[in-house]
């Protein structure tokens, strides 16, 4: 998520001129800064919760567009985050779910991703220092986007080699995957790699073509696709 | 004692019997060859056996009886037609019959050393019956310039009638009497005998039985003055020579007997089962009826119970061994019935055997139970670091991490708003900034406080205690700043002290507080008692018996004694092992 990441689609930017966002985190302290930062760019903030427990309470009476999660949180301090985010992306279709964690966790990654990645998000929550992408990403996920934390997609495609996917692209792709999970744009990546923008996008389409991804999806979201095909892979693989 | 000295005198006895016997002896040879052999056999044989009894454990009233014997044989000889002329005929006429009294008490108390009162009365009277009145017979007759066998004639200058009616038909009499009261004593306790004791009782009881009552009927047919054709003498003598053959068969069993129990009883015994090692002792001893008792059964003076089958039998009672460890701690009692305790090398070997077995079993448990307990604690220890490190995570998650990501969150705000309206947004992160900057630093000194870095116990420790002023009192030896040098020891002393504080505070937050670290003999002692409700205790997990632990693996020891409305009074200590530190030491430099 860094300033050269793909922009945002603007078709669904227009339905969400005020986003409703709920927010779920056993840290008051973290929870209130959030919470005052997404006022300030103009979201709408429509609860704060400290667990996950209260969550369908919340959606009974207001729907947000999208839910924030903390991973960590009571009773068992262990993963209550990522099982709410799966929870509510199967009750709630229409409502996104962002995890914002302190650490990235392959694990936790997997266990998201499991599933699905449609309207699903793991971002670090040192993200909040910028702005403008945290605003994005929360607009992606509640549109049925997908983000992942470039953090998280370096330490996944570090946990992945030697799987079979990962087989089947050579080494130059898999630089190109790497980068492109990372949200750069077939420039950036052309640049970082010594290559011409033709090349990369050649490399790309090798990727998309070896790669089982769901042909449909629109074009942003394939390249984060690529990325979760890995994933899911993974936890097929486990 | 267990040098060679105390063999001179037995040795020496034995010796002098078997010379005076061959040379006493010699003129008869030529006219009772065979006999005569015979006769320095048994001499020879009771000489060998009386030392041989005196070189094992049985007490040595026994070995000294068999040499009295091979003595016994020599006065016979004196009291022959080949020392007429000489006084010597009398002396061994008084002397001959000791053998008498003296193989009597042999048979009947062997293998043991002692004999029952209805016995030795037997054998006393047999005793004084004997020798003594041939004394008076010697006395009241005069010179016997031929014989003590020659009728007794008018030289006699008491009352012939009254000399050879009284002191030798009578004493005779009364002689024959009390041997066939030993043959009949013997029998019974061949009878009576139980147990391991019957192997060594029964052929010697018998012997003794068969010699006695050939005595007896020698006797008698001197005091009737009749009969001179039966042969009781020749029956007597052959019998008495089988004496010490039986007896030297005995001590050659009774080696490998022991040997064989020992390593029986202690097989048994090592397993620490009692009632493995009562069946091997009842096997051992035979002694079905023999118990063993665990050493809490009964108090040590109790008495048996009234049930115990050995007080239903004939016998007088029960014989109890008690069998201590090496520490003097009872670890079993044993009852045996005491005619089997009667032979009391065997039973000694037994009762040993199984004291060693069972030390051995309880030092092998003790051993197994601290290795358990060393493994667990340290395991706890192990599981005590791993959870005292998720906690520092998890702290530092909860904590200082969310108030550094607050404050990212306040700058990303920054981002948005015009620069002149920063001042606020500044603020705020200013202040979230220090305040998860103190949430460190308090975790920081919850892992190893700086205070004991820099100053040791005696800066860090009235540091624990300044959040309590005012209720607490603190009193530490200078010599306490010596702990440095062991910084295990210090940091361990430290916690002890902050827990017990913690403790103190949560749960007695009105008491007041006293605190004392003193070092004595190389310990460091610590000290921390309140007033208040108590009730603590070392419950596992708890905080205290992670403690208890850690000072458990430094060797030291920590307890609470807390009955419930008289405080609590938490003691710990912990052994310096650096023994350059002072007892009692000045200020450290």
């Amino acid at each position: 998520m860094t300033g050269s990441h793909p922009p945002y689609d603007g078709e669904t930017a227009a339905d969400a001129s005020r986003l409703s966002v709920l927010l779920v985190d056993d840290s008051t302290l973290f929870r209130r800064g959030l919470a005052s930062l997404l006022t300030a760019a103009g979201l709408e903030v429509v609860g704060e919760l400290g667990s996950a427990d209260a969550v369908d309470a919340v959606m009974a009476t207001r729907r947000p567009q999208v839910v924030v999660l903390d991973v960590r949180m009571p009773p068992s301090h262990t993963d209550e985050g990522i099982k709410a985010a799966a929870a509510i992306r199967r009750t709630y279709p229409d409502t996104g779910a962002l995890v914002l964690s302190t650490y990235a966790e392959g694990a936790w990654a997997r266990d998201l991703f499991a599933e699905g990645s449609e309207g699903l998000g793991y971002l670090l929550k040192d993200r909040v220092d910028d702005v403008a992408t945290l605003v994005e990403a929360l607009h992606r996920v509640a549109s049925g986007g997908t983000v992942v934390d470039p953090e998280v997609v370096t330490r996944l495609l570090a946990e992945t080699s030697r799987r079979p996917l990962l087989d089947l692209l050579s080494e130059r792709e898999r630089d190109v995957l790497a980068l492109m999970a990372q949200g750069l744009s077939n420039v950036g990546i052309g640049n970082r790699l010594f290559l011409s923008p033709r090349t990369v996008e050649a490399h790309i389409a090798a990727i998309f073509t070896k790669l089982p991804l769901d042909t449909q999806a629109n074009s942003s979201n394939r390249r984060v696709l690529a990325v979760l095909a890995f994933l899911q892979d993974q936890v097929r693989h486990a | 004692m267990r040098s060679g000295s105390r063999w001179v005198l037995p040795v020496t006895v034995g010796l002098v019997a078997l010379v005076a016997k061959i040379l006493l002896s010699a003129p008869l040879l030529t006219s009772q060859a065979a006999l005569v052999a015979i006769t320095w056999l048994v001499t020879l044989s009771f000489a060998a056996v009386g030392l041989s009894l005196l070189a094992t454990d049985v007490p040595s009233a026994n070995g000294w009886a068999c040499l009295l014997m091979a003595c016994s044989t020599v006065p016979g000889d004196l009291n022959s037609t080949s020392y007429l002329s000489s006084g010597w005929t009398a002396v061994g006429f008084v002397l001959e019959p000791v053998y008498l009294p003296a193989g009597v008490a042999l048979a009947l108390r062997y293998p043991a050393s002692r004999l029952s009162a209805p016995n030795r009365l037997l054998v006393w009277s047999l005793a004084a019956v004997t020798s003594p009145v041939r004394l008076v017979t010697v006395l009241t007759a005069g010179p016997l310039p031929d014989g003590y066998y020659r009728p007794v004639t008018a030289a006699a200058w008491w009352s012939p009638f009254l000399h050879d009616a009284v002191f030798v038909r009578a004493g005779r009499g009364a002689a024959a009497l009390l041997l066939v009261g030993a043959s009949v004593a013997l029998v019974r306790r061949a009878a009576l005998a139980r147990g391991v004791s019957r192997e060594s009782v029964i052929p010697l009881t018998v012997i003794g039985a068969v010699t006695a009552l050939a005595a007896a009927v020698d006797q008698g047919i001197w005091a009737v003055n009749a009969f001179r054709e039966v042969p009781a003498d020749l029956v007597r003598d052959l019998s008495a020579a089988l004496v010490p053959v039986a007896l030297l068969g005995d001590l050659l069993r009774r080696r490998s007997a022991v040997a064989t129990i020992s390593q029986r009883v202690l097989r048994a015994a090592r397993s620490g089962d009692l009632e493995r090692t009562q069946a091997a002792l009842q096997l051992a001893l035979r002694d079905p009826q023999l118990r063993v008792l665990p050493p809490e059964c009964l108090a040590e003076d109790g008495p048996p119970p009234a049930d115990h089958p050995a007080l239903t039998s004939a016998s007088s009672g029960i014989c109890e061994y008690t069998v201590r460890g090496d520490d003097g701690r009872v670890l079993a009692r044993l009852w045996l019935d005491p005619r089997v305790a009667d032979d009391e090398e065997l039973v000694t070997a037994a009762v040993e055997a199984t004291g060693t077995g069972l030390e051995n079993a309880r030092l092998t448990s003790d051993l197994r139970r601290r290795n358990v307990e060393l493994r667990e604690s340290r395991a706890r220890i192990v599981a005590a670091g791993v959870e005292q490190r998720r906690q520092i995570e998890r702290d530092l998650h909860d904590g200082a991490q969310q108030g550094f990501l607050a404050v990212s969150a306040t700058l990303g705000r920054a981002q948005l708003v015009d620069p002149q309206q920063l001042g606020p947004l500044v603020d705020e992160a200013r202040t979230g900034l220090s305040a998860a900057l103190g949430e460190l630093r308090r975790l920081a000194r919850g892992i190893h406080p700086a205070a004991l870095s820099q100053g040791g116990l005696l800066a860090a420790v009235p540091a624990l205690c300044a959040p309590f002023a005012g209720r607490t009192t603190l009193v530490m030896a200078p010599a306490v700043g010596a702990c440095a040098h062991e910084p295990a020891i210090e940091t361990t002393a430290y916690f002890v002290v902050a827990e017990a504080l913690t403790n103190a505070a949560r749960y007695a937050p009105d008491a007041s507080v006293a605190v004392h670290l003193d070092i004595v003999d190389g310990v460091l002692r610590i000290e921390v008692s309140d007033d208040g409700p108590g009730g603590a205790h070392l419950a596992p997990g708890g905080g205290l018996s992670g403690l208890a632990d850690r000072v458990a693996a430094l060797g030291g020891e920590l307890g609470v004694d807390s009955r419930d409305a008289s405080g609590t009074r938490l003691r710990a200590k912990l052994p310096l092992h650096n023994r350059a530190v002072p007892s009692h030491g000045s200020e450290p430099s």
